[in-house]
């Protein structure tokens, strides 16, 4: 099995091209979502997120409804638990989101081990893009779009409430209703990389591309466009060799795009780690 | 005519600990107006409880007879050197570009009127080639001249500056002075937090002493003298070189 044999299937069969055009939506939204939470130093909060949906999940198969409401009802519970626990105790918000994420997510896998019938845990953990339905493909677009517009209509508002929330709030944004609805936005996106990625493993596909952007470039548009061709460069990759050598999706996607991440910080010309050890300077300093 | 700030018995306590206390002044139209004040002495605070971004245990604040919502986007923010992110993606002319987006409102971009603004913002501080540079390569002078561009294009009626001068060499000092001197004079009012006495006592028209509480208000040259400096940071013999009275 090979490229040639991968294409074929990709001309003559219905699963696989769903499985494309999903991956190709994840690994958009994963990166532009990503970029965000990188800038804003939520990459904990992210991780925390994605695993507090599959209680979400587990629910949402049991009473027969639609996995999103199910899963953004228990994201944002969960955000909203780590705010409460670290504003009213001594415990500082990373032990807090250890403490309320790891809970959720327990609780999800006992609550999908009860509903075995319905789904397998393995694939809602680590994702098998083969088993993309034309349905899941429409949902997946649907996020697509749905995070995409949310970017393009507050792009001014995401950039001041990262760079500068002070003077954000200083004229009057509301910072935190900013906060959580970047955090509706993750446990919509979490959902929707279900299938391809999974839950455990989602983190990953909103951190790394992003992070590899960021060594790239020094602007911010540029970053989100970078990020999310690596997420589709990852995600991609993670379908090719999961059809060709039956791999796990999730696990593959993943290390493709920490490949790419390491490339770019040996080599990224500006902030990668080899000039920097022969001791060149790409172009320009601090000038005085 | 009301007052351009006027502060009212602000208490801030953070978990039962009173950081400020009954803090009662007021500034009017155009002046120049340094808050001086130990390290802890709750300058900062002051400043972003006075902005609603902290919240007030007590105490009103009201800028030109109005509450803060009707005035928000006239006021000019200028954060602490250390609260930003200078790794940020983001270049000068963006970073000044901020400054527009106040008046903007939601959803609408910045267009071509507006990056004129932020050009003209940066002429004005002598930063038009850095426009396309990321905030990290920069010096601290020509950083904190950055900020003050943004406040610029905000067109602001009231400016707060956290420490502006911090890190700033000589030549930007000079910039910077002459551009807030200019704003005074056109009526504007700036509260300017500043660790040097003696700048405060030359540049600048009036002088809010704090350590928790008011110790004094009023013209810069009568209120940045020996005695009352040397109570202000509780020290018995000031050094000789830092003010004279």
């Amino acid at each position: 099995m090979g490229l040639a044999e991968f294409i074929d299937v990709l001309l003559n069969y219905k699963f696989m091209q769903h499985a494309l055009v999903t991956s190709v939506a994840v690994g958009v939204f994963c990166g532009v979502a990503g970029s965000f939470i990188v800038l804003r130093g939520m990459a904990l909060m992210g991780d925390a997120i994605s695993h507090a949906v599959l209680p979400g999940v587990a629910i949402s198969y049991m009473l027969g409804a639609n996995l999103f409401y199910g899963a953004v009802a228990t994201g944002l519970l969960t955000a909203l638990g780590i705010g409460y626990v670290s504003q009213n105790s001594r415990i500082k918000s990373d032990s807090a989101i250890g403490i309320v994420f790891s809970a959720a997510f327990a609780l999800g896998v006992l609550l999908i081990a009860h509903a075995q019938s319905a789904t397998n845990l393995n694939n809602i953990l680590f994702g098998n893009v083969l088993t993309v339905r034309e349905a899941d493909m429409w949902r997946t677009l649907g996020v697509g779009v749905f995070v995409l517009l949310f970017v393009v209509l507050f792009y001014k508002e995401l950039l001041v409430s990262s760079f500068d929330p002070t003077m954000a709030a200083a004229y009057g944004l509301p910072t935190r209703v900013i906060h959580y609805a970047l955090m509706v936005l993750l446990t919509l996106v979490t959902v929707a990389s279900l299938q391809t990625v999974g839950v455990v493993l989602v983190v990953a596909m909103l951190v790394t591309p992003a992070s590899t952007a960021y060594l790239l470039t020094d602007r911010l548009s540029v970053m989100l466009w970078l990020a999310a061709l690596f997420g589709v460069v990852s995600s991609v990759a993670g379908l090719y060799f999961s059809f060709v050598y039956n791999l796990t999706s999730g696990a593959v996607i993943v290390l493709v795009a920490a490949v790419l991440f390491a490339l770019a910080f040996v080599f990224s010309p500006r902030h990668g780690v080899l000039w920097r050890r022969l001791g060149l300077n790409w172009k320009g300093g601090v000038e005085s | 005519m009301s007052a351009a700030v006027e502060v009212r018995d602000l208490t801030v306590a953070y978990e039962g600990n009173i950081v400020l206390d009954r803090v009662t002044f007021s500034v009017g139209e155009g002046a120049l107006v340094g808050i001086v004040g130990p390290n802890g002495a709750g300058k900062s605070t002051l400043l972003k409880a006075i902005l609603g971004l902290i919240p007030r245990t007590r105490g009103s604040v009201q800028f030109f007879g109005r509450d803060l919502d009707q005035v928000r986007r006239g006021i000019a923010y200028m954060p602490q050197r250390s609260d930003i992110d200078w790794d940020f993606p983001i270049t000068v002319l963006e970073t000044v570009l901020i400054g527009t987006y106040p008046r903007l409102g939601w959803l609408r971009r910045p267009g071509k009127r507006e990056v004129a603004k932020a050009y003209e913002a940066l002429e004005r501080v002598g930063m038009e080639k850095y426009a396309h540079r990321q905030i990290r390569r920069l010096s601290g002078g020509q950083q904190q001249r950055m900020f003050i561009a943004r406040a610029l294009a905000q067109d602001p009626v009231l400016l707060f500056l956290d420490e502006p001068f911090a890190g700033v060499d000589a030549g930007s000092e000079r910039t910077i002075l002459s551009i807030l001197k200019e704003l005074r004079d056109e009526g504007k009012t700036a509260l300017i937090i500043h660790h040097d006495l003696a700048k405060v006592r030359e540049h600048f028209d009036e002088a809010l002493l704090l350590n928790r509480s008011l110790y004094g208000h009023g013209p810069a040259g009568e209120m940045v003298t020996r005695d009352r400096v040397a109570e202000l940071f509780d020290i018995p013999i000031l050094q000789q070189a830092e003010v004279t009275a």
